[in-house]
């Protein structure tokens, strides 16, 4: 099973987004890093912040990685299938 | 091959705003929607035109989108939160409810810039609102389709929007639901 971390740059809200692949996070039997170091490094890694991120995971295991990932941030929230749309005031 | 159908649809930008029920503006806008004329969809257009008008109602929380370009409605997302019984659990719990959720004819299969679906996005935005007024981040969703409505199956039963057929309504819609993920490892997961 990879460990390997994976990002995309994208853009979303007319500003730059990172997409991860959450599976890298997902509980590894074995591993030497839990998920929630595993999220530390990672943001570490790539200097996001809460508002960096969108999670577009709807698997159960994504979904857990996920949640780890976005409370390792600080934004605890909801997976989204997809980039929502700003609404307007 | 070759030819216009192949052609990809020019790309759309979408504005969301919510629905304001003392809006004339709104009210207008609204008036003109039409998602086509099966028996479903002219149900969904009914509720945005007339019905979500009509005095006394408890209204559902609506968003509506419209195309920036032409100002033309292209969508919208009706919800509310409720308490229903599902045979996943064994007490009522609450839930959000898609009550009606449609895109104008004109803008069927429109993209964004990205290539991406501009319904799709639409709806992640209606439950993405709609769950932060739910009372759980994690409450489950349902919705109700007509069996005969094909395209909407595939839409909400997509692996983007998770919902699985649970079973018959009434008359011919289909109940759909979809559970969070069992949150209970989430914690163990990040000791």
């Amino acid at each position: 099973m990879t460990s390997s971390t994976q990002t995309q740059v994208g853009t979303a809200y007319n500003t730059e987004v990172v997409v991860v692949n959450l599976a890298s996070l997902a509980p590894q039997p074995g591993a030497a890093l839990s998920p929630t170091s595993r999220a530390h490094l990672m943001a570490a890694q790539l200097q996001l912040d809460s508002h960096d991120l969108f999670v577009t995971s709807r698997s159960v295991l994504g979904y857990r990685a996920g949640l780890a990932f976005l409370d390792v941030l600080g934004r605890p929230g909801p997976v989204l299938a997809d980039a929502p749309i700003a609404i307007e005031a | 091959m070759g030819g216009p159908e192949d052609d990809p649809p020019p790309a759309l930008e979408v504005t969301v705003r919510r629905l304001k029920l003392d809006s004339a503006e709104d009210k207008a806008l609204c008036a003109t929607f039409s998602c086509g004329s099966e028996e479903w969809e002219v149900q969904v257009s009914d509720f945005i035109t007339r019905k979500l008008w009509l005095p006394g109602r408890d209204a559902e929380h609506t968003l509506l989108a419209v195309e920036a370009g032409s100002g033309l409605m292209f969508g919208f997302g009706a919800t509310k939160v409720t308490t229903v019984e599902l045979p996943q659990r064994p007490d009522p719990v609450p839930i959000v409810r898609v009550c009606y959720f449609g895109v104008a004819s004109a803008f069927k299969g429109a993209v964004d810039t990205d290539g991406r679906k501009w319904a799709s996005r639409l709806y992640t935005t209606v439950e993405a609102d709609a769950r932060s007024r739910a009372p759980s981040p994690d409450v489950p969703f349902e919705l109700f389709c007509d069996r005969r409505n094909e395209r909407g199956l595939r839409f909400w039963t997509d692996t983007k929007r998770g919902f699985e057929v649970i079973g018959a309504a009434y008359g011919d819609l289909l109940r759909l639901v979809r559970m969070p993920p069992d949150t209970a490892g989430v914690a163990a997961a990040a000791q």
